[in-house]
């Protein structure tokens, strides 16, 4: 593996603000345009804003419209939202969605953080197998996953129970009970979506020259010095993007909970986006369900803002 | 690496230029030619497709009219009729729907009045019932405050197949121990109780039941005499009756398989073809074909079908219908070939016929009754039976099949997991039922 | 002495290699488990799946597989899946590329802003777009069409942050030797830092391949037609999600075939571009 020598922890982009002429008063456009470096880079910008101004700022404006209708087009203001507070069976779904991101992210990230570092060390001999076999799972989709496991977890066949009954433990029906089908589903997402993590660490990692450990062991740093001084702070930005995968990811999962649970036993499984889903294809009322929508879109956000605040830290400011 | 980057923008542009290409050319205005119309259908995969196009060839043969049959899966069957109510397409000609969802196609402005445009008529030899399920506005029960307009119920799909949950029970272990077939809920439970015994080896269980489905046991309710709604849409599911159905359903559940309520269609089968399971309830469509299927199960030719058990003695035994029906969507720029279909799969006995050997469910009396059928579907006479009593169908509104998948599913399967007691389960469900048809005037 | 020395530096390697390598290899055992119990019981008779446990299948049949091929147009949407996926490969990593270079390599006003703005659509949930797109999509009559399929799922922002992150650390000094080469901005993204970008855009390509590949949801929707169905909306027809009254009679056997119809492709595309791949997450810099 060539590991390159040259590379700088500082950015291009910074080096380049050197470039950068005084703006002129001419306004913002002349100003934009003023630049060939500008233009270029606006040319380079505009079809990936397009697309994403087709793609997801329509639907939220369309969705915003939405929130102050009734299923029948008649303005009711905020109402779709304040019903929503008083919405036991939403409460339950946004808070099944929460566990299931606290229990599933972190330990998705610790697994895939392991198993990068492992992978990455020196005993690992055949990476490419290694890696290869970590990531099949991001090769099935979410029902498929979800129909493989639910037979895995079959209250008398399934092969879960295989080692329990082996040590001597009673089986688990496993999706029959709330508790145990909300494990399950954690697992079924830590399988899906781990190797999701260990990718995008695993990637990070690399991108941590070697130089800087040789130097560390010069100055006598421990293993563990080196790894908490030196690479944390290198594989940061992914690490804060993992995670913001992991818990979208991991909120968003449906095919998964349609194809073992169903959201029982009783309601115990619904997540919000079968919340949604359900109000919005079955109960009918889109309306309804686009307030459920703009919920779990500031939920997303406001996680999100968590964990750029707290985990993403570019090298640049160093 | 360049080359690579080029040989992707042309891909790009290359896939473009082949969707322009291949987009639909647009309807012609006119009415084609009759040879060249192609009525296409959608309609739920399995047993009910296999019918349609097994006798796709024949029809071409004698009208000269193509048709092109779109399965669609069921779970997302639903959700696809509703879009195209949403958007009011004309892509299909035909939609093969299941009766719950009349009140959506009706109100999406999907469905053709089939008397009034083409003077569709009853046949003596089709149960009354199977009509009335698809007339419009609905004669009887609780009409939707959009459509209490007065006007005449009439025909808005025709009947093609006449399908009612059923009950089945291992007929070789009733004589076995003395028992005959249960008459009433009582009876289930005292057979169940004498025959359960999870620790035999193999195990054998006393009742069994697709416990993720809400519409499985929503079959409890009607033979119990109870209703979701009453004439006047009043919630009177936790009404005494419809208490007695959930703690039914808390009682029987003792009976079933471990995890038996998260079994699905699948789970529910393999116990029964495997000797297992001793009785439930369950649709012909896709139960009773596997029961009877002598390659893979072990019970074939054992089992009993019959309507579903009565409340008490002499009580009748009301069933629960899920009849599947063509509806002419009223957005088809083809409906005259369409309507010609529709004549020919429901008026003609002989096609009727046809379309139970290829693996359908028969919806006339002489086809429930024609004796080659019955030897390979020994649930036929049984099932028509059931539908002569009449059955009830779910309620005429679009919030039918949300209350019945969101509200009353999961009370059902958290009385089977024991998380709650059939009475809270019908007193929750109740009130939540009130909150879901706030407002609803469809 | 020294031979006892060597022994015992082997065997704590030795030991050291095992206790490393033993969770790793659990967890690698773990992660192929369900998928070889995929493969077993979509080769097993039906009588077999539901009625007993056995990890090695005593009675082999390719009956589902064949069920499954026989009655689907399997080729057709087999096509349509590539045509789709290759498509979204192609144009995303073209739209991630541009971006995430400009972003990366260039400043102008603006820039941290848009960058944010692309990051946090990472994080609008599918529900939002489905509906209004696809009313959308029936008012511009495309339903039933590769334009449909392909042109929503291109608006992908992962491709950007990925080149964005892999162009931050790139030399200053290669660029400036293009530009001393005479190349300009547009030059040196296409001569220089975009071949040197090959392992982001393998790892690109793998990821959004199999995202789109199994992506279900708006490829049900805007299917009409059986022949415009994708290879996992095709298959679903097997895949048996029992929430509604009636379901099908096909059992496990065939919903295994046909699931491993749909992941297979998938399977061998990643293990032909494996090694390159593998390149591209371990090698990131510069090579010469």
């Amino acid at each position: 593996m060539s590991v390159p020598q040259d590379i700088s922890p500082m950015s291009g982009a910074d080096a380049h603000r050197a470039h950068v002429q005084p703006p002129a008063r001419e306004g913002i456009w002349a100003e934009i345009f003023r630049y060939r470096d500008n233009r270029v880079a606006l040319a380079l910008i505009v079809p990936s804003l397009l697309a994403l101004i087709l793609v997801q700022l329509y639907p939220i404006l369309y969705t915003g419209w939405l929130i102050l209708t009734n299923e029948k087009g008649v303005f009711i203001g905020l109402a779709n939202l304040t019903r929503l507070t008083s919405d036991t069976i939403f409460r339950g779904a946004l808070i099944f969605s929460l566990k299931m991101a606290i229990v599933v992210v972190p330990v998705s990230l610790l697994l895939g953080l392991g198993l990068a570092l492992l992978i990455r060390s020196e005993y690992a001999g055949r990476k490419a197998i290694w890696i290869s076999i970590l990531i099949i799972p991001l090769m099935v989709s979410e029902i498929v996953a979800g129909t493989m496991w639910k037979i895995m977890y079959h209250p008398t066949l399934g092969l879960v129970n295989v080692p329990l009954t082996l040590l001597g433990l009673e089986p688990i029906i496993w999706l029959m009970k709330a508790n145990t089908a909300f494990i399950a589903l954690c697992i079924v997402e830590v399988w899906r979506i781990s190797p999701l993590a260990f990718l995008l660490l695993y990637a990070g990692l690399n991108q941590v020259p070697r130089d800087i450990y040789e130097a560390a062991a010069v100055d006598g740093a421990t293993r563990w010095r080196a790894f908490w001084d030196m690479t944390i702070p290198y594989i940061r930005p992914m690490f804060s993007i993992a995670t913001i995968l992991l818990f979208v990811w991991s909120t968003r999962t449906i095919g998964t909970i349609a194809a073992t649970t169903a959201g029982g036993p009783g309601r115990a499984t619904w997540n919000l986006s079968w919340y949604i889903y359900g109000m919005s294809f079955q109960r009918l009322k889109p309306h309804y369900a686009s307030a459920a929508v703009i919920v779990m879109l500031l939920m997303t956000y406001i996680a999100g803002a968590i964990f750029v605040k707290y985990l993403w830290v570019e090298r640049k400011q160093r | 690496m360049r080359k690579i980057y080029l040989v992707a923008i042309m891909a790009l542009l290359m896939a473009v230029m082949l969707s322009a290409c291949q987009a639909p050319p647009p309807p012609t205005a006119a009415e084609a030619e009759p040879e060249d119309v192609t009525i296409s259908i959608i309609t739920a995969q399995g047993p009910l497709a296999d019918g349609l196009v097994a006798l796709i060839p024949q029809f071409y043969e004698e009208t000269g009219i193509k048709v092109a049959v779109t399965p669609f899966p069921w779970t997302t069957f639903f959700e696809k009729v509703i879009s195209l109510a949403r958007t009011r397409s004309g892509e299909f000609d035909i939609i093969f729907a299941d009766d719950p969802w009349m009140p959506n196609i009706v109100d999406g402005g999907l469905a053709v009045n089939l008397e009034e445009a083409y003077g569709a008529t009853r046949d003596p030899d089709v149960p009354d019932i199977s009509y009335d399920v698809f007339s419009w506005p609905p004669p009887y029960g609780p009409i939707p405050q959009d459509f209490q307009t007065g006007e005449p119920s009439q025909l808005h799909a025709l009947p093609i197949q006449g399908n009612v949950i059923m009950f089945y029970v291992r007929k070789d272990i009733l004589d076995e121990r003395g028992f005959a077939p249960p008459e009433t809920w009582d009876d289930v439970l005292k057979i169940a109780e004498a025959v359960h015994c999870p620790d035999c080896d193999p195990p054998f269980y006393g009742y069994n039941v697709r416990g993720t489905a809400g519409s499985d046991a929503l079959a409890l309710l009607w033979s119990l005499g109870g209703g979701i709604f009453d004439d006047e849409f009043n919630v009177i599911l936790d009404n005494e009756a419809g208490c007695a159905a959930l703690t039914l359903y808390e009682r029987l559940s003792k009976y079933l398989p471990p995890g038996g309520n998260t079994y699905g269609t699948t789970e529910m089968v393999a116990e029964v073809i495997s000797g297992r399971a001793m009785m439930g309830i369950g649709w012909p469509g896709d139960a009773y074909a596997a029961f009877e299927d002598e390659r893979d199960s072990d019970v074939a030719g054992k089992m009993h079908y019959m309507p579903l058990p009565a409340a008490s003695p002499g009580a009748p035994h009301v069933s629960m219908m899920g009849h599947w029906g063509l509806v002419l969507n009223a957005h088809s720029k083809n409906k005259d070939a369409a309507w010609k279909y529709l004549e020919w799969m429901h008026y003609n006995q002989q096609h009727a016929l046809d379309y139970a050997h290829a693996g359908g469910i028969p919806f006339r009396e002489s086809v429930f009754n024609d004796p080659d059928l019955i030897e390979t579907k020994p649930w036929f006479p049984a099932q028509f039976e059931a539908l002569m009593v009449p059955p009830k169908w779910r309620p005429r509104s679009t919030q039918a099949t949300g209350i019945s998948l969101a509200i009353l599913g999961p009370a059902f399967s958290a009385v089977g997991a024991g998380d709650m007691t059939g009475e809270e389960a019908c007193q929750q469900s109740g009130a939540e039922i009130r909150m879901e048809m706030e407002g609803v005037t469809n | 002495m020294a031979h006892s020395m060597i022994n015992t530096r082997l065997l704590l390697r030795f030991l050291r290699t095992f206790i490393l390598w033993s969770p790793g290899a659990l967890v690698a055992l773990l992660w192929l488990f369900p998928l070889y119990w995929m493969l077993i019981t979509s080769v097993k008779p039906d009588r077999l799946i539901l009625t007993g446990i056995d990890l090695i299948p005593t009675e082999v049949t390719w009956d589902h597989y064949r069920t499954v091929v026989a009655d689907t147009p399997v080729g057709r949407w087999f096509t349509n899946s590539i045509v789709t996926s290759v498509s979204v490969v192609a144009g995303s990593l073209v739209l991630g590329s541009l971006t995430g270079f400009a972003l990366a390599r260039m400043h102008f006003p603006g820039r941290t802003a848009i960058f944010w703005l692309l990051i946090s659509s990472l994080m609008i949930p599918p529900e939002m777009g489905i509906v209004p797109l696809f009313i959308g999509v029936l008012r511009l009559d495309i339903q039933d069409s590769y334009l449909s399929l392909i042109v929503p799922p291109l608006a992908s922002v992962f491709p950007v942050y990925l080149y964005r992150q892999f162009f931050l650390s790139f030399p200053r000094e290669l660029e400036d030797a293009a530009a001393m080469d005479g190349c300009s901005r547009f030059g040196t993204f296409l001569r220089v830092a975009l071949p040197l970008a090959k392992p982001a855009t393998l790892a690109g390509a793998i990821l959004i391949f199999t995202g789109n590949w199994n992506s279900f949801l708006w490829p049900l929707l805007v299917a009409f037609k059986s022949e415009w169905k994708t290879l996992p909306v095709g298959m679903a027809v097997y895949t048996r999600l029992d929430i509604q009254g009636t379901a099908t009679q096909s059992g496990y056997g065939e919903a295994m075939a046909a699931v491993a119809i749909v992941a297979l492709p998938t399977l061998i595309f990643f293990l032909v571009l494996q090694r390159y791949f593998i390149e591209g997450v371990t090698q990131v810099g510069i090579k010469g």
